[in-house]
């Protein structure tokens, strides 16, 4: 926790020092971003060899013309499979971090305006699910389950609400006890109406924030448990798995199994930092909060 | 010991029991509704499949699966409580045994890489902030920013890549050689040769965040009066950030290595797989990979506790340094 607000707030420093070539680097992202949503819509029509194509008279070529990234042990092109493989992060990333931030916002939501009870009991949960190491916990999460993209998905949101939750909480105690909401509650608004015409909109950029810096971590996750061959289930081709069977090339000394879906992770991760950063400096610039 | 330490410790220890409840009946629960079946947890998959039938009734009932759900709880927890943590039937020995066999592995391995690491970080940080705002303070920042973004198995798989394949320089996997050397001394440098790659992909992937913990630390210090004071003196800039700084940055450092357990426990399940390391992580990873469940609830409990405990030690070694914790 500690570690990652004081990462926040360094990174902050750093972006303020200029970018690369005179372009910010946040705008450098952003067109990865979007060059990445393309590629991943697009995939099928970019690109002639089909990711899981078996080519067993073809295995292990270094990167050529015929096959930029190289072909893996099975002949399979390395290009394909790493463009497919887009598909399959942000997919992951994008849904994981949408339930983790639903979830959290709810129940941080729940706890910080009915307070009392509601509120210790949410919270005495939220101390309990941070006590074991995520890791730990999403390991036995997803080995209790039928491997699919989608438990994968409600695995990592099941694990990361937890700091979304106390955030949104904290706000909206604060905001709870502002005038503007006292007086809805003496002009008789009933707490349905004053939660989402009063506190929400003031929650919203705690979400936007948390959901963009929550889709890089949760790519950076699913790479994780594919890559220990806990994740997605090995016939698709995502960058964790190509990780986890490029492992077997690594003593040969072979790189590009390793390197190409490993570089795409880098970049990915980095460019939705970058860009939740940015977003978090525009829409909380004197709040100081700590988003995570 | 002043009254207000000890108080402030004994309200923060008074915390844990709850807590450690709860997270009993979190892992009671998680493994209670999963689709799992106990008896195969109990004695794995291909035991049950040769036993027969009422072998198989008879093994429900001594385990008392016939029971109502609260008192399976509290059944367990007795157990748990008098140390009796299960059977891990892959390793067929207790799990508790296991788990305390495999745990000084982790520890060398951790201490050591995360030692490295947060050496490396405070170096880093100080040379940045003794040359603040130059191109070495900028690339500093940009190669922390990557490696943050960076999974610490890529920078495992990478080095291995490097230093076993391509340069042959150390060895990729196990803690000793398979033919380990007799005699002391050899024995003793084989097994640092294999602790030099996992340590250092341990220290490089986790430097990021400590460098900006520390760099960030240091850059409020360097806000506070006392250095506007030092400046306004005219001590050099050099000795602000070594004699003043750097004791008040570093404090708050030290103290809050407490609450990187799990930070510690994630990576070594991962530098752990891939060096085939023998400590907790690979215990772990194996564990899941042939649902192991006992030992995974072992694991749960056990790591859940360490984690219980560095936060302990993080807020009072706090309180410690910083006298204004013990009063709020």
């Amino acid at each position: 926790m500690i570690l990652r607000n004081a990462e926040m707030k360094a990174r902050i420093m750093r972006l303020q020092q200029g970018g690369l070539l005179g372009i910010k680097q946040v705008t450098l992202g952003m067109i990865f971003i979007a060059l990445l949503i393309l590629l991943a819509l697009l995939a099928p029509y970019l690109i002639s060899y089909d990711p899981v194509q078996v080519s067993l008279d073809q295995p292990m070529q270094a990167p050529s013309f015929d096959h930029p990234f190289g072909t893996d042990h099975l002949g399979r092109d390395m290009f394909a499979r790493v463009l497919y493989g887009t598909r399959v992060s942000l997919l992951v990333g994008i849904c994981a971090a949408a339930l983790t931030v639903s979830l959290g916002v709810l129940i941080g939501l729940l706890a910080g305006y009915f307070g009392g009870l509601v509120d210790s009991i949410l919270m005495r949960l939220v101390d309990t699910i941070y006590s074991p190491p995520e890791t730990i916990l999403l390991m036995v999460l997803v080995t209790m389950f039928t491997r699919s993209v989608w438990t994968i998905i409600l695995a990592i949101g099941l694990t990361h609400w937890m700091g979304t939750a106390r955030l949104v909480r904290s706000e909206a105690l604060s905001i709870r006890q502002r005038p503007f909401v006292e007086s809805a509650t003496s002009l008789g608004a009933g707490d349905g109406y004053i939660l989402y015409r009063h506190i929400m909109p003031n929650l919203l950029y705690i979400a936007i924030v948390s959901v963009t810096l929550m889709t890089a971590h949760a790519i950076l996750t699913e790479s994780f448990l594919s890559f220990l061959g806990l994740g997605i289930p090995p016939h698709l081709p995502s960058w964790g798995n190509m990780l986890n069977e490029a492992q077997r090339d690594i003593m040969q000394g072979i790189w590009w199994t390793t390197m190409f879906p490993g570089m795409m992770i880098v970049i990915t991760v980095l460019s939705i930092n970058l860009l939740g950063e940015d977003l978090k400096k525009k829409l909380a610039p004197s709040r100081g909060t700590r988003i995570e | 010991m002043d009254r207000n330490l000890a108080s402030f410790i004994v309200r923060r220890v008074i915390q844990i029991p709850p807590l450690l409840l709860g997270i009993s009946v979190l892992t009671f629960l998680i493994f209670y509704f999963s689709p799992v079946d106990p008896v195969v947890a109990y004695l794995g998959l291909i035991t049950v499949q040769k036993m027969p039938p009422e072998d198989l009734a008879k093994v429900e009932t001594q385990l008392g699966l016939d029971q109502p759900v609260q008192v399976r709880y509290l059944a367990w927890l007795g157990k748990i409580l008098q140390g009796d943590w299960g059977f891990s039937y892959i390793n067929k020995r207790p799990v508790m045994d296991v788990i305390l066999e495999r745990f000084p592995a982790t520890l060398i391995l951790t201490l050591t890489g995360y030692g490295l690491s947060a050496i490396l970080a405070v170096l880093l940080g100080l040379a940045s902030a003794l040359r603040a705002g130059s191109r070495l303070d900028a690339s500093l920042n940009g190669l922390s920013y990557l490696l943050y973004s960076m999974p610490t198995f890529l920078v495992a798989l990478l080095a291995m890549l490097v230093f076993s394949a391509w340069l042959g320089w150390l060895p990729s996997s196990r803690m000793v050689s398979v033919d380990v050397p007799e005699s002391f001394m050899p024995y003793v440098l084989d097994r640092i040769r294999h602790l030099i790659l996992p340590a250092c992909v341990l220290a490089v992937s986790h430097m990021a965040a400590f460098y900006a913990y520390f760099r960030s630390s240091l850059q409020e210090s360097m806000n506070e009066d006392y250095v506007l004071t030092a400046r306004a003196k005219g001590l050099a800039e050099r000795d602000i950030i070594l004699r003043h700084a750097l004791r008040n940055s570093l404090l708050p450092f030290i103290t809050q290595i407490g609450l990187i357990i799990p930070f510690l426990i994630g990576g070594s399940v991962v530098v752990e797989s891939i060096f085939a390391w023998p400590g907790i992580g690979k215990l772990a990873y194996d564990a899941a990979l042939r649902a192991d469940y006992m030992l995974l609830m072992g694991l749960t409990l056990f790591t859940s506790l360490l984690v219980i405990l560095g936060n302990l030690l993080a807020d009072v070694a706090y309180a410690l340094v910083d006298p204004r914790v013990k009063y709020g």
